[in-house]
């Protein structure tokens, strides 16, 4: 599904990734823990286009160059970045704005836009099966949101978008254990063959409810360890230096 | 050469024009044509009076030149004034007799006009070039007592309440292209409602300049007897032309007491070419006379057409406790530029403003906002509110906020707020992360910067300048 | 009037005849093509200068030979300070203590060498500026080198007491503040005198990279004077410009900034507190230019308002394309007593780059009534509420003065101000 290899990233001439390489299969859950500064979020930033750093190395999608993609062909084609920091739009309806990038993902699959009315009642759906308060749905995107109700709006849109290969950018952060689970819950209900998760988190905690497939440790730049839920309870334990 | 024609008109889709033969008054301003278009329409002889009373006025004026967006002077002696399609020598008496091209014009521009197909609950006047061609829903609105109907009619028609308010809210006395007005308006709509009647629908007005060389000057007055209420829609477009052309309109509203008239717009003339060739010149006076108490007042514009947009939606709040309103989009792309803002003039005691102005620019446009608060000395406990918000686009365009405000109450209060923001890199990757692309994202964003004004649109209209809004800023982004 | 000045300027002009390149009577004629300022000027919209000057003059005169002088030591006891005097116009006496004093040059412009007099004259922005190149009749020049630190604030004293044949002055102040040096001044104009006045005052002020200019106005003019205060400010990299205004006395006093920010980093914070009452005019006008990136301007003024009289703000922040992530700031509040005052506003933004951060704010009204009764419950008398009110509603701007010395003054002077005030 994704195959990184060798990718080397800077920004402003600061090198932030060194040769990293990792290879995610259909239906797999990765999970890339590290400390600050190790270049998690420059990773998932680069992987759905976000401009202005200096890239090398490849990577591919689907047998696609990631890097021929534009942001939304990304998303088009199924990738899908839930925002460390989801961004505030003023004046914007949050159930307008998903039901407009709903559509736009769907026309881009020749498949027929939804009207109002069958959004609404997809939307309202997920939200209750998240257990979203859908008052949400009415405000202004993101404006005036706790940081708990930005990072589920972003769990909710991940359920709407039904994506192929998600990323989580540190979705756990701050977040207490209700709102934890409800991150949980809707990545575990959308697991399955097709579809692929990278996880990208600084704890262990979000991992005892998601339990993935491999664990990875970020440091430098580049992958320094791999393993299973195993290396992740060993972090918490020990901490990066020991690594 | 077709297939550019064609390139063009995607752009502006309503960038055709109709082939129709016309009438024309002899080109170029001096009595003789004033005499011929008071003539030809028929009027009463207090009318060519006041309207040479105009001229003579206007032979002593100079043109304005303090608003920031500047223009080549216009030849005012090569313009025609009066254009009308031939057919119309006499005025059709039915939708039957009127020109099949006509017809046609208004469906392309999305106003069918037939029984059958016309829009729900609107009522239309369609003005072209100089005259109106027809009225829709007539009888239905006549039961009511409502006058609706074009200008030239009720100077036939309903000639006491025409002389009664006809320029008692803009002076023939008052500005350049006011006066201009005056002297040469061919036609515009007349609205009166009677005494506690609320209008059943949306009275509308679709202009459309057609003919080449010629100007616009309609005139629109509106009058909402005691405790009535009205809510009125003024759409334009005109043909794609290389040459610039002059639209000055006077709209006049009178409310009187507990009466409330809401006015909206969505302007789209013409606003040139990429490169800033062509488009129309909107120098447009509206204003509006809270007479009675407890009258409310409430302008809402989306301005988003024409090369030069210079207009000012005012309101003078006479009556004690009286209401104006202010809610604007200005939206300017490529050498577009635009200044606007309204005028709340607060006389009676108790008397409210509000005003709230989104400004957009992109690639080479200038916006500016432009307003006068002015509080009298026996305005007691009135209020105003403003709130100037600008969006600029890239680098090469301009963003100004003029206000003026004048408090000479204790007891007034005057608040005016203004902030300057960008789209951010930041809020497009989100969007774009989510599958919109850049210009379905730049739409989104600017339609949640505009939504308070876009909010105060009558339903039927504002999906429309939500459209409007998106596409008036393809490919400032990017 | 006009022809009157004329005859007072031939006069006057008589001096400097002599000097090579003298062209006082350019600037003179050039303005008599123009007039005194009128409200069709769009600068000069709210109030009609032309007004002030022929209601509280008769002729205007500046005449040598008819200056009286008198001792004048000092005003301000609370702090020690540097101190420059000027008696009606004239620079009469300075005291750096034990500044270290070739770290600066200062001097009187009066007795400069002539080919210095000749650069001295000032770009025009208005008829008052003209008038200023025209009559000027001394000031100061202040040069500061580079790396000095003033120990202590300076204060120009600026005294009057004059005779009839001697009401208008024209002054200059220039002052040049090298890299990374610092001073902090404060300048009072003072008429003791019971003969009106007009003071046209023209200060020009640049600081070169990673310095700091603070500069204090205040002023205890007569009933009937008229003052004009223009300020053309040029900034360079890093260096910060603060300004604060306190206006309450003359018939009519303007206060005109345009202040340049035109290298990165440069900033300008510039505050005022205006108490008018009696029948006075006060105007504040700013024009802030950010001409570079990552510049910043911070701009509060409050006003109060009371018996007849008149204040009016005109603020623009201009931002060029060049002047990406800018921040510029502005707010102006205005409290009306009385039912025959009134406030006028302008707060301008005129903006060609989009990645700034740029707002103002403009309000007027009247006390809150809550307040007075809050205030009142707690056993004040309505009166002595409304003060209350009014001290803490200028203090807000006062605040803003970063000399800890300088802010006390200006706190304990609006205190007493209020405290006189019925």
């Amino acid at each position: 599904m994704l195959n990184i290899h060798n990718l080397s990233a800077k920004i402003d001439k600061k090198s932030i990734l060194n040769g990293l390489s990792l290879k995610i299969k259909p239906g797999e859950v990765h999970a890339i823990m590290g400390p600050n500064g190790s270049g998690k979020s420059t990773l998932a930033n680069i992987l759905s286009g976000k401009k202005g750093y200096d890239i090398s190395g490849k990577v591919s999608y689907e047998n696609n160059d990631l890097f021929n993609l534009a942001i939304e062909e990304r998303a088009h084609k199924g990738l899908f970045l839930a925002f460390q920091y989801p961004l505030e739009i003023p004046g914007v309806n949050t159930s307008n704005f998903l039901k407009t990038s709903l559509n736009a993902i769907r026309k881009s699959k020749g498949q027929k836009e939804l009207d109002a009315l069958e959004f609404l009642k997809i939307v309202k759906k997920k939200a209750s099966e998240l257990k979203i308060d859908e008052k949400i749905l009415n405000r202004q995107l993101n404006v005036g949101f706790s940081g708990g109700e930005k990072k589920k709006n972003e769990i909710l849109q991940m359920s709407l978008i039904e994506p192929k290969m998600a990323i989580l950018d540190e979705t756990d952060s701050g977040l207490d254990i209700d709102a934890l689970k409800i991150v949980a819950k809707g990545v575990n209900a959308l697991r399955g063959k097709e579809r692929s998760f990278l996880i990208i988190t600084h704890y262990q905690r979000l991992l005892d409810y998601i339990k993935p497939d491999f664990v990875h440790v970020l440091m430098n730049g580049k992958i320094a360890k791999s393993g299973c839920m195993e290396l992740a309870e060993e972090l918490e334990k020990t901490g990066y230096e020991k690594i | 050469m077709r297939e550019k024609e064609l390139e063009k008109l995607k752009e502006y889709k309503y960038g055709f024009s109709t082939d129709i033969e016309t009438i024309k008054a002899p080109k170029g301003l001096n009595e003789e044509v004033i005499k011929f278009i008071s003539k030809i329409k028929k009027e009463p002889k207090w009318l060519l009076d006041w309207r040479l009373k105009a001229y003579k006025r206007l032979k002593v004026l100079k043109e304005p030149n303090w608003q920031k967006p500047k223009y080549p002077k216009i030849n005012y002696q090569d313009l025609y004034y009066y254009s009308a399609p031939k057919s119309f020598k006499e005025k059709p008496k039915s939708l039957d007799e009127l020109d099949p091209k006509l017809l046609e014009t208004y469906k392309k521009l999305g106003i069918p006009l037939q029984e059958q197909k016309r829009l729900n609950n609107i009522a239309v006047d369609a003005v072209f070039d100089s005259v109106s061609v027809a009225t829709t829903f007539k009888e239905k609105l006549t039961e009511k007592g409502i006058i609706f109907c074009s200008i030239s009619e009720a100077i036939q028609k309903h000639p006491d309440l025409v002389k009664k308010y006809l320029g008692s809210v803009i002076p023939i006395t008052d500005h350049y292209f006011a006066t201009l007005n005056s002297a040469v308006f061919t036609d515009g709509s007349f609205v009166y409602i009677p005494e506690n009647v609320r209008c059943p629908m949306e009275l509308s007005t679709y202009f459309r300049i057609n003919a080449s060389q010629t100007g616009q000057f309609e005139r629109t007055l509106i009058i909402a007897d005691k405790g009535s209420y009205v809510s009125y829609l003024e759409g334009c477009t005109a043909p794609m032309r290389d040459e610039n052309q002059l639209h000055a309109a006077n709209v006049e509203l009178v409310a009187l007491d507990d009466a409330e008239i809401k006015y909206s717009t969505v302007q789209n003339w013409y606003p040139g070419d990429k490169d800033g060739k062509g488009g129309i010149y909107n120098f447009v006076t509206k204003r509006g006379l809270c007479k009675g108490k407890n009258s409310k007042i409430s302008w809402t514009q989306v301005e988003t057409g024409s090369a030069i947009t210079w207009k000012y939606p005012s309101c003078i709040l006479m009556g004690d406790n009286s209401i104006g309103e202010f809610y604007s989009i200005a939206i300017t792309n490529n050498y577009q530029k635009a200044d606007t803002g309204t005028k709340m003039t607060h006389l009676g005691k108790n008397t409210k403003s509000k005003i709230i102005s989104k400004g957009i620019s992109a690639g080479f446009a200038d916006n500016t906002y432009r307003g006068l608060v002015d509080i009298g000395r026996n305005a007691i406990n009135s209020r105003n509110y403003t709130q100037c918000d600008s969006l600029l686009i890239g680098n090469k365009c301009g963003a100004h906020t003029v206000p003026y405000i004048r408090n000479k109450n204790s007891l007034a209060n005057v608040e005016h707020e203004a902030t300057t923001s960008k789209i951010s890199d930041e809020q497009l990757f989100y969007c774009n992360q989510r599958g919109l692309n850049q210009e379905e994202a730049v739409s989104l964003i600017v339609n949640g910067f505009c939504k308070e004004v876009l909010q105060q649109l009558p339903m039927e209209f504002a999906v429309e300048a939500q459209k409007l809004v998106g596409i008036s800023l393809e490919g400032s982004v990017g | 009037m006009i022809e009157n000045l004329k005859k007072t300027f031939e006069s006057f002009n008589k001096k400097f005849i002599s000097w090579p390149n003298n062209n006082r009577d350019k600037f003179f004629n050039k303005f008599m093509k123009m007039g005194f300022p009128n409200n069709k000027i769009e600068d000069w919209k709210f109030s009609n200068f032309n007004n002030f000057v022929s209601k509280n003059f008769k002729s205007l005169n500046t005449n040598f030979e008819n200056l009286t002088s008198f001792k004048f030591d000092k005003y301000v006891n609370s702090f020690d300070h540097n101190k420059i005097i000027f008696i009606n116009g004239e620079f009469k006496d300075k005291n750096f203590g034990n500044e270290e004093k070739e770290k600066f040059v200062c001097s009187d412009i009066k007795s400069f060498g002539e080919h210095l007099r000749l650069t001295i004259e000032d770009e025009c922005e208005n008829s008052l500026n003209l008038l200023n190149n025209a009559f000027y009749l001394d000031g100061l020049s202040l040069i500061i080198e580079k790396e000095y630190e003033f120990k202590k604030p300076l204060i120009i004293y600026n005294v009057f007491k004059t005779k009839k044949e001697n009401n208008f002055f024209n002054q200059k102040i220039k002052i040049k503040v090298g890299e990374n040096s610092k001073i902090d001044i404060l300048l009072l104009n003072i008429n003791l005198g019971s003969e009106p006045i007009f003071l046209n005052i023209y200060n020009n002020i640049s600081l070169k990279k990673d310095a700091i200019v603070k500069l204090y106005s205040s002023s205890d003019l007569g009933e009937k004077d008229i003052f004009y205060n223009f300020n053309s400010v040029d900034v360079l990299n890093n260096s910060i410009f603060e300004n604060f205004i306190f206006s309450n006395s003359a018939n009519f006093y303007k206060n005109e900034i345009k202040c340049s920010l035109n290298e990165k980093y440069s900033s300008s914070f510039i505050n005022g507190a205006i108490f008018s009452q009696n029948e006075q005019t006060h105007e504040i006008k700013s024009r802030i230019e950010h001409n570079d990136e990552n510049t910043k301007s911070y701009q509060k003024i409050k006003s109060v308002l009371d018996k007849k009289s008149k204040s009016v703000f005109q603020g623009k922040i201009f931002v060029s394309s060049k002047a990406q992530k800018t921040d510029g700031y502005q707010l102006s509040k205005a409290i009306l007593l009385d039912k025959e005052s009134e406030f006028d506003s302008k707060p301008e933004l005129e903006i060609y780059a989009d990645d700034v951060k740029c707002s103002h704010g403009s309000t007027s009204g009247n006390l809150d009534e809550d307040a007075i009764f809050y205030l009142m419950s707690r056993g004040l008398s309505e009166f002595e509420a409304k003060k209350l009110l009014i001290k803490g509603f200028l203090n807000d701007a006062v605040e803003t003065i970063t000399n800890n010395e300088i802010r006390k003054y200006f706190s304990s002077k609006i205190e007493s101000k209020i405290n006189e005030y019925r």
